[in-house]
């Protein structure tokens, strides 16, 4: 066990210096500086030996247009001008999967004109902690054979991966005369939750040659939450004991739906919900909002106790996600039971948080190891008798999580039980949904390719059709 | 795969050029370039066309695999010399085509690279894509030109630059930087291409020096071989060899008295009797025979080896210090040698061979001994080495059948044949000193000819391996048995002492020939071969580095016992006060107390978060920005009295606990063991309900605390 943690800890130091290596090369060359420094490695390989081939002259021609390259972004030439202003407004808010856009507004009051510029953002660092690495289990992580499990290379690179969050391009600028400001437009879609901390942003420059990137660090900081993915869900029909509701608006009363406004399509929203019109001025997809009269108090327990990173845990977000857009939208009070560092309560709905709250908690959510499973059970018991029905998503089944769903069942509240495991023991009760892991990471997938396509389809169709000069419809945009 | 137009064409065409090929270049470049044109950006309505793609680039990549492995079957089988992979990468162009027609036919700009690890295997990722999508023929455009780089040994390597260059110059072109002016991009590539040259000349000269100081530590640490001796006849380039000191010889008379040598000294290592294809070997009877001690003087403790068997009188004695890496090496020692003596055991065995190669036996590191000789040739006594080193054989006289015929008819054309043995030297020794000149640079052998036919009828310029073996050969063909000797030639005196130092490249090849009933060297390399050794401009510095550590090495001999001594009792003194603060400072006693501390914190983490966990049950739950104490102030108005005050108490034990605060009365050590008392006590005192109610009356428990 000592020589496998040894070599975890130096594996993890290992890859850590190899990606600050990596991200430096990255940052500071472009990609074809990049593919010039591959190819300099091969020539250097394969012309070791001048006698016998002429592939050193190859390497000396791409080391010097590579040292050239160097050389030249320190040059005074390549200096930034004072006087540069630059804001960012970011969304409050991502999805995963979905496209966000946010704006740059630099304004120019040097006394030279901004050309050749462009804008790099500068992430956080998303190497992942010793913790995290120790513990978190990557998907197909049983299928590795023994190095790959001690070494964790592909742990480290799953957990990278789900650290860094998204990846944001680099946006070239076009020139701006001196005194002048611009807005630009710049978009990144997400491929993971969490927080996405941006500590600024580098405005590079390349050598003539276009291999290397001069680099003017401005401090910018700033974030933003991704919230997780969210596919359809096919939930049975939930029952809707209606409980006297003392914080139900009565502007929002009535059996019939209410239209309340149009909000920017998220991933999972039922595509009948479309707003045809309004995407057709924006160009993207736009969706409906309503408002039911009648709420119910669903509760919505997660039980993440002692659960370690990994897919399952993550498929566990995704699917309390899902069911938080669905039951939102049909009414009711939801009270979200989680565990971070404690156990927690979180109720949307009727006057309560708006269900961004709950999702913007799910963003950040981490694992927990602290054995609080009582707690949290007492935590859900406590406020049962408030609630009309209580949908459970478990990572294992066992004594305790039987003892609670036999409680709830004593006090005859109508349960749905979910649970994520491929591990699955004979005493599982007959009415819990089984979800071997992996079943809604492919289900995503599926989700968003579609979604990818329906966009590409849409996109070609805006641009077919004859452009439209009315404004777009900001005002009715929440 | 997207190129510019003609870069494809341009690049194979490059390829052919080098290769011979051009025809062929100029052909598949074109296919490539018309199929590009033909399906560049091909349109949306044959995407359903495209469906198959990637099964059509596994299948193509697989057949690009099969290609490759024919190929090396195919090389390995017709090349006698298949050991690098270059023949492989100048072809791969080829190999490779059928999947770059499939990529060119698809139309599509990017290709996913995770197919063609499917190819090889691997299974297609579940979720989402793991590699990249990227444009392939700026990769193909590098291995066209990696792979004409492999077609052809250098000759026409800046004709070769300067088109590689401008194949380059259209690329990088092609991907400027569009804000970038047209004279600053050709500015930065004139200066790319002239950088590009002095690389390429520093480069060329690096390996030079590479080569000559591997050369030189080779020729350190490998012990010289007496059974057969790789010459560097067939050498292209310049033969260097470094500036190493190899040994110090030191010149006395018999009386003791040092002198100075007139002429330069030979010392012959190894003797070697059958040339073959440019090396020199020792066939027949090869084997070392030890020499028994003659003498072993216990007052001096110095042993003695008489190499000619019996007593003769020596008239200079040799005192020579040299290094070896291993436990043996072969002596090198002076024609006429009588006596070997070597003192304190610096050598420990001394052996012959038949050829009169001596072999010594030592410790590894410097060794020091005696050599007793006859100086003057002309002396009845000298006759008595002949016995040392064998009498002459048939292989003595032998000659290459490749070689005989131009020896024979240079022997004639010399009118060699008849002529006696004192005759025929000066013959020779004047033939090569006038029509021959020493160098150490080779242009390589004229095809079809061997190197010693390249130097004698065409080059006519060589190092002292040539005219040894030339010389060598020829007198053979004369009827005078030889032999090829190899050692050193003794004539640099030292700056530092009075003794001769001699370094690597005074290692020097000779003949031995039989005249007169006896062994005596023959040395046809012009006079003055040593001025045209290159020396190195800080030689001095290294001499005198070599002196000092001669004479380090001399003290620390002498002085050996006390040395160990004095260090013995150093490390007797301070031991013991090093132990002591040792065991104070040691990682395992640190450790394990950081360990401990680090388990109490963690336990007064999960305590502290048990009281956090008992107020958050009554809505008073901690906001994430908060701090401790924060939180603390702004529950206790909802709290009863003896609760806020005393969870106020735990509250600063904690942080005193946790971070030593200096505010604190109680320093963190004790505070730990304090903070879990108190906690435990707060917690099992004020249940949920109580907590809230106003001003309870306190329990017997808390009274007494």
């Amino acid at each position: 066990m000592k020589l496998r943690s040894l070599l975890r800890r130096r594996s993890l130091h290992n890859f850590s210096a190899v990606w600050q290596a990596q991200n430096w090369v990255r940052r500071r060359f472009t990609r074809s500086g990049q593919f010039l420094i591959m190819s300099a490695l091969l020539t250097a390989t394969f012309g070791i030996n001048t006698r016998m081939a002429l592939a050193y002259q190859l390497f000396s021609f791409i080391t010097a247009c590579l040292l050239l390259a160097w050389i030249w972004t320190f040059t005074w030439w390549q200096k930034l001008p004072s006087g540069l202003k630059i804001t960012r407004s970011l969304p409050v808010h991502a999805s995963v999967g979905a496209q966000a856009r946010y704006h740059l507004q630099i304004h120019n009051q040097s006394q030279q004109d901004l050309a050749g510029y462009s804008v790099l953002e500068a992430p956080h660092d998303p190497r992942p902690s010793r913790e995290q690495f120790a513990h978190a289990i990557e998907p197909g992580a049983e299928t590795r054979n023994w190095f790959d499990r001690v070494v964790g290379y592909y742990r480290w690179a799953w957990l990278l991966h789900m650290n860094r969050i998204t990846d944001i391009d680099e946006l070239p600028l076009p020139r701006i005369a001196q005194g002048k400001s611009l807005q630009i437009q710049h978009s990144f879609t997400p491929f993971a939750r969490g927080n996405l901390v941006l500590r600024g942003l580098w405005l590079t420059r390349t050598d003539p040659l276009g291999l290397c990137r001069s680099l003017h660090f401005i401090e910018l900081p700033a974030s933003l939450v991704v919230l997780p993915a969210m596919n359809e869900v096919q939930l049975p029909e939930m029952p809707s004991a209606r409980h006297a509701q003392e914080q139900m608006a009565a502007s929002s009363s009535g059996d019939g739906e209410e239209f309340v406004g149009l909000r920017q399509y998220r991933s999972g929203d039922s595509p009948r919900m479309i707003h045809w019109k309004s995407m057709a001025r924006l160009g993207y997809p736009v969706v409906k909002e309503y408002q039911a009269e009648f709420s119910t108090r669903h509760a919505l327990l997660l039980d993440t106790v002692q659960a370690p990173a990994g897919v399952a845990f993550e498929e566990a977000i995704v699917l309390t996600a899902s069911l938080i857009n669905h039951l939102h939208t049909n009414d009711c009070m939801l009270d979200m039971f989680y565990i971070d560092n404690a156990c927690h309560v979180m109720t949307c709905g009727q006057g309560q948080l708006q269900p961004e709250a709950l999702l913007r908690c799910l963003a950040q959510l981490q694992a927990c190891k602290l054995p609080l499973l009582d707690d949290l059970h007492a935590l859900l018991l406590s406020q049962s008798a408030q609630l009309s029905a209580c949908v459970c998503i478990f990572l294992r089944w066992d004594a305790a999580r039987a003892a609670l769903v036999a409680q709830l069942r004593k006090q005859g509240l109508p349960l749905q039980l979910w649970l994520i495991s491929n591990q699955i023991d004979n005493d599982v009760p007959e009415d819990v949904q089984i979800l071997p892991v992996g079943t809604i990471s492919a289900q995503s997938a599926a989700q968003a390719a579609t979604q990818a396509a329906t966009q590409a389809a849409a996109q070609a169709a805006a641009q077919s059709a004859p452009r439209q000069s009315a404004p777009p419809p900001s005002g009715e945009i929440r | 795969m997207n190129l510019p137009i003609g870069l494809m064409l341009a690049s194979l065409m490059l390829w052919g050029f080098q290769s011979g090929l051009l025809w062929l270049g100029a052909a598949v470049g074109m296919l490539l370039e018309i199929v590009q044109y033909m399906h560049r950006d091909k349109a949306p309505n044959a995407l359903a066309a495209q469906q198959n793609l990637p099964r059509h680039i596994i299948l193509t990549t697989r057949l690009c695999l099969v290609n490759i492995g024919a190929l090396v079957i195919f090389l390995f089988n017709t090349k006698t010399n298949f050991t690098s992979s270059m023949p492989l990468v100048q072809w791969m162009p080829f190999t490779l085509l059928p999947l770059v027609l499939v990529i060119l036919y698809s139309g599509k700009r990017e290709t996913d690279l995770s197919l063609f690890m499917q190819a090889i295997g691997e299974r297609k990722p579940a979720n989402g894509k793991i590699l990249p999508y990227t444009n392939l023929g700026y990769p193909w455009l590098a291995l066209c030109l990696l792979s004409s780089s492999m077609a052809r040994p250098p000759g026409n390597g800046i004709l070769f630059y300067l088109l590689f260059c401008a194949c380059a110059a259209y690329a990088l072109w092609h991907i400027r930087p569009r804000a970038q002016a047209f004279g600053r991009w050709s500015a930065a590539f004139c200066i790319a291409l002239l950088g590009g040259g002095l690389i390429q000349f520093s480069i060329t000269k690096l390996q030079s020096q590479v080569e000559e100081w591997a050369m030189a530590w080779l020729m350190v640490r490998a012990p010289e071989d007496a059974m057969i001796s790789q010459t560097s006849m067939g050498h292209i380039g310049a033969l260097k060899l470094g500036d190493e000191v190899r040994l110090q010889v030191k010149v006395r008379q018999a009386n003791g008295q040092s002198f100075r040598l007139d002429e330069p000294l030979l010392l012959m290592q190894a003797s070697y009797n059958v040339y073959h294809d440019a090396s020199w070997k020792l066939t027949g009877n090869n084997s070392f025979v030890d020499l028994h001690q003659s003498t072993s003087n216990h007052s001096d403790n110095t042993t003695r080896w008489n190499l000619t068997g019996n007593h003769q009188k020596t008239n200079v004695l040799l005192d020579i210090t040299s290094y070896s890496a291993f436990t043996h090496m072969l002596l090198a020692l002076p024609l006429d040698s009588r006596r070997i003596e070597a003192e304190d055991n610096n050598l420990t065995r001394i052996s012959r061979n038949p050829l009169g190669s001596t072999q010594g036996f030592m410790q590894p590191g410097y060794f020091q001994f005696r050599v007793a000789y006859q100086r003057a040739h002309n002396t009845p006594q000298a006759t008595a080495q002949s016995d040392a080193e064998g009498m002459p054989g048939a292989k003595d006289l032998r000659i290459p059948e490749r070689e005989r015929a131009m020896l024979t008819a240079l022997a004639q054309q010399l009118q060699l044949p008849g002529k006696s043995a004192q005759q025929i030297l000066p013959i020779v020794q004047h033939y090569f000193s006038s029509n021959f000149r020493y160098s150490t640079w080779r242009n390589g052998v004229a095809p079809g000819k061997t190197a010693l036919a390249d130097f004698l009828q065409r080059e006519r310029s060589g190092h002292c391996e040539h005219f040894a073996t030339a010389s060598a050969l020829l007198l053979r063909a004369a009827g005078i048995p030889t032999r090829y000797a190899v050692g050193y030639s003794v004539q640099e005196p030292s700056n530092f002492g009075d003794a001769y130092i001699v370094r690597q490249r005074d290692a020097h090849a000779w003949t031995r020939v039989f005249v007169d009933g006896r062994w005596q060297d023959f040395d046809a390399t012009p006079a003055g071969w040593l001025s045209f050794e290159e020396t190195s401009r800080w030689e001095w510095l290294q001499d005198g580095w070599h002196w000092l550590r001669d004479k380090i090495r001399n003290w620390e001999w002498q002085r050996s016992h006390l040395s160990a001594l004095t260090v013995l009792l150093i490390l007797a003194l301070c031991m013991p006060r090093w132990l002591r603060r040792r065991k104070q400072k040691s990682p395992h006693t640190r450790q394990s107390a950081q360990a401990k501390a680090l388990a109490g914190v963690s336990e007064a983490h999960g305590l502290m978060a048990s009281v956090l966990q008992r107020c958050a049950q009554l809505d008073l739950a901690r906001q994430p920005s908060e701090s401790l104490l924060q939180w603390q102030q702004r529950i206790a108005p909802q709290l009863s009295a003896p609760a806020a005050k005393e969870l106020h108490a735990l509250v600063e034990l904690y942080y005193a606990a946790r971070f030593g605060q200096p505010s604190a009365a109680t320093a963190a050590p004790q505070a730990l063991p304090l903070f879990e008392a108190s906690a435990q006590a707060w917690l099992k005192r004020w249940p949920s309900e109580s907590l809230l109610l106003p001003a309870t009356p306190p329990s017997k428990e808390s009274k007494h605390a």
